[in-house]
């Protein structure tokens, strides 16, 4: 019993700390659209046009943080969310991101990208390691659910 | 018509939606003013600058586009993905509308969207309400 709640204690945290990430990464965007700053994007340029993608990448990142929160509330139940974090969300990310370091883009910059990528590559394997643990969890939910239907 | 079938038009209209934006930001992101889509979607302006930002809205909106499969997997279920849906589509109103106010994009452009974003909103406050209808009765 002590162990189930340990392992469901790592899978919140999971959801808790892509969350918290998602949202500084959220109030980040928001200085850059506001001052013309950022914290972890280290942005190099502002113009008119960043500004108006980083508007629309804002909705879309915050979205996504009330998503983890919404999968936060039945974390087993809701297991995927966590695959789809780690797989197309920050794997993506990552090959997105080396991709346009080896294309040789200005606003990705060596520095700017072991953060980030170190970062997102801890997240994605908490994220899976994560998945599994509460796939784990729904097995022994079922078979505990069979027993007593047995 | 039958209610799920209803429901379940609404997460592939939107899983659709999203993965034919999810390529063209992805065009976008790597081609920069090359893609040739650039000028629909998201992508208004090319340009190198916003390649990077654009490459992390491209996940997004890639990782949604399996979010809504995932959804009409159980539809009824699962009904709380279009309200959380409409947090997104909310917020690029509010951009698209920004945009516009800063000259970024012409005004039928911003109507066009705010056209399509209206009526994806209503289709998906009535999917959310039969849904909900459906799980009670």
């Amino acid at each position: 019993m002590e162990s189930k709640q340990k392992r469901m204690l790592f899978i919140r945290f999971c959801y808790w700390l892509a969350a918290i990430l998602d949202a500084l990464l959220a109030g980040d965007l928001l200085l850059y659209v506001l001052f013309g700053t950022t914290i972890y994007l280290q942005y190099p340029t502002l113009t008119p046009i960043t500004q108006f993608l980083a508007r629309q990448v804002i909705p879309l990142v915050i979205g996504w943080t009330i998503l983890l929160i919404w999968a936060v509330q039945k974390p087993v139940e809701r297991r995927i969310i966590l695959i789809f974090t780690a797989l197309p969300l920050l794997l993506l990310g990552i090959l997105l991101d080396l991709v346009l370091l080896l294309l040789g883009n200005k606003s990705s910059s060596l520095g700017t990208n072991l953060i980030s990528f170190i970062i997102q590559m801890i997240l994605m394997i908490l994220m899976l390691i994560g998945f599994i643990i509460a796939n784990q969890l729904k097995k022994i939910n079922s078979k505990w659910n069979d027993g007593d239907l047995q | 018509m039958n209610k799920k079938l209803i429901i379940r038009i609404g997460y592939w209209y939107g899983a659709l939606g999203d993965a034919l934006l999810g390529i063209e930001m992805f065009f976008s992101a790597f081609m920069g003013t090359q893609s040739p889509f650039t000028g629909l979607g998201l992508s208004i302006l090319g340009g190198i600058q916003y390649q990077y930002a654009m490459c992390l809205a491209a996940s997004l909106v890639f990782a949604w586009t399996f979010l809504l499969i995932w959804a009409d997997r159980k539809p009824i279920e699962r009904r709380d993905m279009f309200l959380l849906t409409l947090i997104p589509v909310f917020g690029l109103q509010i951009s698209t509308m920004l945009a516009f106010n800063f000259e970024l994009i012409a005004f039928e452009m911003m109507l066009g969207y705010t056209i399509q974003r209206v009526i994806f909103a209503v289709y998906y406050i009535i999917c959310f309400y039969l849904a909900l209808k459906e799980s009670q009765s």
